[in-house]
């Protein structure tokens, strides 16, 4: 610790930081802690790297007995958790050479490498700093505002000078103000006068030995990762900070800027002026996070979504989970179950029987008007110019850069009324980059687009007897598969309610989306789970819904996180060559186009059991030498209800021929490596049968 | 069947915050107000349609900032350039409108159910619009409408009258409780009855 702030622990709060203390110091200030310690009754030693300092303080130590190392440094300390002893040795004269390393017993070593000015104000105010060479620090040059810095903080060290420049500062401020001459005397001094220091900041490794030197306390940053930096062609301090964290954070460089500096100038054979220094950012005293944030403001530290079956959710013991703002059911626990128990029942329903799930939270984009077929031909990728009245699409939507921004279905409600799904977490964006396009690019288009996320509540009934339940549901329409069929709409009445239905389907099997406005949207749950009893029916939530899409191979967010093309998502069968999309221009760029594309696989771990964490790697050779080459990432991970084993999808360099090959995911977070085989993408229901059903 | 509004869970009846040794009718006043029509009416852009000549509920659509136009079942919001919001306690009223408003010049869409509306009314209404929300009310007057977010959540301010002070907030529904707490919140310090 600081030789400082051990002196003040004993002074201020009569705290004794060790009773067998070293003192390392570079001069005269270690000695005071030193005395100190010594006038409590403990005994500390001091080693000096400086060779023979002659001063009062140091007279004084040596009256009193204290035991003083000159040209000696701490090469490293022992002990874990706690400082048990140091490695000690004598130094030259060049400070480059260690003499012969012996370990002495200590509980508290405490460094002393003189003093830095606090210049952070008057650098934050715009005074432009200047080095001073006698103290090897910074100190404020010319004033930029109604500043001026005395005393320590510009570099003055003994209280007799800083009496003397404060005095004769207020003299002159008085003056001006008053116009009257009110100069005083100074008052007498009496303190001990020190000698200088030892320009000397970092101790040299012994042969053999790659210790870690510290040089940011706060932020842990040893002299090595400085050297690595610069090694790395860092050269400005900004960018060595920035690299390294040194000098950053809470302390803003106050134990550590100088060393640093000192340290970089030395490597690059500069002077310290040319190196220069670091931005000082307030708050210069720390300043606790609470006192920043404020007061306790509870739900308004951030706003919460709500569908309009929430509160059926938390009555019917939902666990949520955080979907961007929106509280969505992860599961609904019964009993004891935990989230793997829980969500696995719910999706094994869905496979079985029929499931409900909560998609209110789903974007939905109303769209309207002459040209709004024309909009939706232009942001897609796939043709949308002929989708009849009635039908839904499923399509996907590019960047400009050609990597995929979102998907969805949209249906065609009547000629020129569309209705756009979009994924959650992507609702807004999609909006605005539908505005953006409208009023900017293409304002010749007659289209206007609204969000009705919220006028609708939407709930997707999923499972092999759901079209059995949506038959009781709607018992004057005819929901038979010829009657609306796979992406097929109708409108209905269910028990009074105005209902959109919608044949599609994230879970694989035969499924349904209904919506109503959303008043209703509690009826229309309530009314789904009563008649749905005689078919087993479940609520389920996001997890099962993440299982059952993982394990057919349905891409989501995971995999449409901002770094793939269609083509990695086996979605380039989407992709129109008739016609103009955004997008399309970049997807012809030669990496995109390159035979070894990644792309998505599946991935079964070869003992059928062990889970493969998300994120993990991909590679070869699980022994190969480090850095072992990533063939790709694990993006989503289920276990599969329906063939009992662990699942994943993954992003995967070559990933088209490399079915059947065998590989190793490493989680190197989670200590992991499980050999694998590399499977379909589609591993339940390949043929995607069950949605036509 | 039954209907559940936006803020059927959070909204409860009763005096709450300093009201103590106040008379009541000084209490601002909260209250959710439902079953309202709301209609979204854009004109498209290259519309050459006069809305002017377009009559619904006895009232004309004005393209001018802030304005709203209304009677007392109706009042429409300019939401924007050739984009208004009508608002009626009507329900009916949407039928006039979409055939009133020709589908190759206008889009009309329903969101009666997409909105959690918060009416407040009382002397310190401004000071509670001020506690979460930038804009500058001290400009706004009767039958102006802005849009603005309060404590983060995008939201509509209608203003009714202004003797004394009455606002109607129009918030997307799923947000609407986190408004109704933000709100709620902000009104303690004068006392409001919530009714």
């Amino acid at each position: 610790m600081l030789s400082s702030a051990a002196k003040e622990y004993l002074k201020v709060y009569g705290v004794l930081v060790g009773r067998n203390p070293l003192i390392f110091t570079n001069n005269d200030s270690g000695y005071e802690t030193a005395i100190e310690f010594k006038k409590n009754g403990v005994n500390p030693i001091i080693l000096d790297t400086r060779k023979n300092p002659q001063s009062e303080i140091i007279d004084e130590a040596k009256n009193l007995g204290i035991n003083i190392k000159f040209s000696y440094v701490v090469v490293a300390a022992q002990g874990y958790k706690k400082v048990k002893s140091a490695d000690i040795a004598k130094i030259s004269d060049d400070k480059e050479q260690l003499g012969t390393v012996e370990n002495i017993k200590c509980d508290c070593i405490c460094v002393s490498g003189f003093w830095t000015p606090t210049i952070h104000l008057a650098s934050q105010s715009g005074n432009k700093t200047k080095f001073n060479e006698d103290i090897d620090a910074f100190v404020p040059g010319t004033s930029k505002q109604n500043e001026r810095t005395l005393g320590a903080a510009n570099g003055s060290y003994t209280l007799d000078d800083t009496l003397k420049s404060s005095f004769e500062a207020g003299y002159e401020l008085s003056k001006k103000i008053t116009n009257n001459e009110n100069k005083i005397s100074f008052p007498n001094v009496v303190e001990k006068k020190s000698t200088t220091h030892d320009k000397f900041w970092c101790v040299p490794l012994p042969k053999g030995k790659n210790y870690k030197r510290f040089l940011d306390f706060q932020n842990d940053v040893a002299v090595s990762d400085v050297e690595i930096a610069l090694k790395e062609g860092y050269r400005s301090i900004e960018h060595v900070k920035r690299y390294t964290t040194l000098g950053m954070a809470t302390d803003q460089g106050k134990t550590s800027n100088l060393n640093g500096l000192q340290l970089v100038s030395k490597i690059e054979n500069k002077v310290v002026p040319n190196v220069g220094h670091t931005t000082f950012r307030p708050p210069y005293t720390p300043v606790s996070i609470g006192a920043i944030v404020g007061r306790e403001v509870g739900k308004h530290s951030k706003p919460t979504r709500k569908s309009p079956m929430h509160s059926w959710h938390e009555k019917n013991n939902a666990v949520f989970v955080d979907a961007g703002v929106w509280l969505r059911p992860r599961y609904y626990k019964q009993g004891n179950e935990n989230l793997f128990e829980g969500s696995k029942r719910e999706a094994k329903n869905v496979r079985t029987n029929v499931g409900v799930c909560d998609v209110t939270t789903l974007g939905k984009i109303d769209i309207k008007g002459p040209d709004a077929a024309e909009l939706l031909n232009r942001v897609y990728t796939n043709a949308w110019l002929k989708l009849p009245i009635g039908k839904a699409r499923y399509g996907v939507m590019l960047r400009e850069d050609g990597i995929v921004m979102d998907d969805g279905t949209t249906t065609r409600i009547s000629e020129n009324h569309y209705h756009m799904t979009t994924t959650t977490a992507q609702a807004a964006n999609v909006l605005s980059h539908l505005e953006y396009y409208l009023q900017l690019v293409w304002p010749e288009l007659n289209v206007n687009v609204v969000s009705t996320t919220e006028q609708w509540a939407g709930a997707a009934i999923a499972g092999p007897k759901s079209r059995d339940l949506l038959q009781k549901l709607f018992p004057n329409l005819d929901v038979s598969n010829e009657g609306l069929p796979f992406m097929g709409y109708m409108e209905g009445d269910l028990f009074g309610v105005k209902a959109r239905i919608f044949r599609i389907s994230f879970s694989g099997e035969l499924a349904y989306e209904v919506n109503v406005e959303s008043d209703n949207g509690n009826f229309m749950w309530e009314k789904i789970m009563e008649v749905g009893q005689e078919f087993k029916i479940q609520p389920y939530g996001t997890e099962a819904l993440s299982t059952l899409r993982i394990e057919m191979g349905h891409v989501a967010g995971s995999e449409l996180d901002g770094r793939t093309i269609p083509y990695d998502n086996s979605l380039e069968g989407l992709l129109s060559k008739k016609k103009d999309f955004i997008g399309k221009r970049s997807l012809t760029r030669k990496a995109f186009v390159a035979e070894d594309r990644q792309k998505v696989v599946g991935v079964v771990p070869l003992d059928k059991k062990t889970s493969i964490p998300e994120g993990s790697h991909l590679v070869k050779d699980s022994n190969a030498p480090l850095p072992n080459p990533k063939l790709g990432y694990i993006s989503a991970s289920c276990w599969s209800v329906e063939h009992d084993n662990p699942f994943s999808l993954a992003i995967l360099k070559d990933g088209k021929n490399m079915i059947g090959e065998k590989l190793f995911v490493m989680s190197p977070l989670k200590n992991k490596v499980i050999p694998v085989e590399i499977v379909s993408s589609h591993y339940v229901d390949p043929k995607g049968e069950r949605v036509r059903s | 069947m039954s209907l559940i509004s936006a803020l059927a869970n959070i909204h409860t009846t009763g005096q709450y915050g300093d009201y103590e040794d106040k008379n009541e009718n000084n209490l601002l006043k909260i209250s959710e107000v439902k079953n309202l029509l709301i209609v979204q009416i854009v004109q498209y852009k290259n519309s050459s349609v006069s809305v002017e000549s377009i009559d619904i509920d006895g009232l004309k659509l004005k393209d001018e900032p802030l304005k709203v136009v209304s009677n007392n079942e109706t009042r429409i919001l300019w939401n924007g350039p050739k984009n208004w919001f009508l608002v009626s306690t009507k329900k009916d009223l949407l039928k006039d409108i979409i055939q009133n408003f020709n589908e190759t010049d206008f889009a009309i869409t329903d969101l009666s159910h997409s909105r959690a509306v918060i009416q407040i009314e009382g002397s310190e209404v401004k000071e509670v619009l001020k506690k979460g929300c930038p804009s500058n009310f001290n400009s706004l007057e009767k039958n102006n409408s802005i849009n603005s977010t309060y404590n983060g959540i995008a939201f509509m301010v209608d203003m009714l009258d202004d003797n004394p002070d009455k606002v109607r907030l129009f918030a997307l529904r799923s947000f609407g409780e986190s408004l109704y707490h933000s709100v709620t919140d902000a009104s303690l310090e004068f006392g409001y009855k919530s009714i």
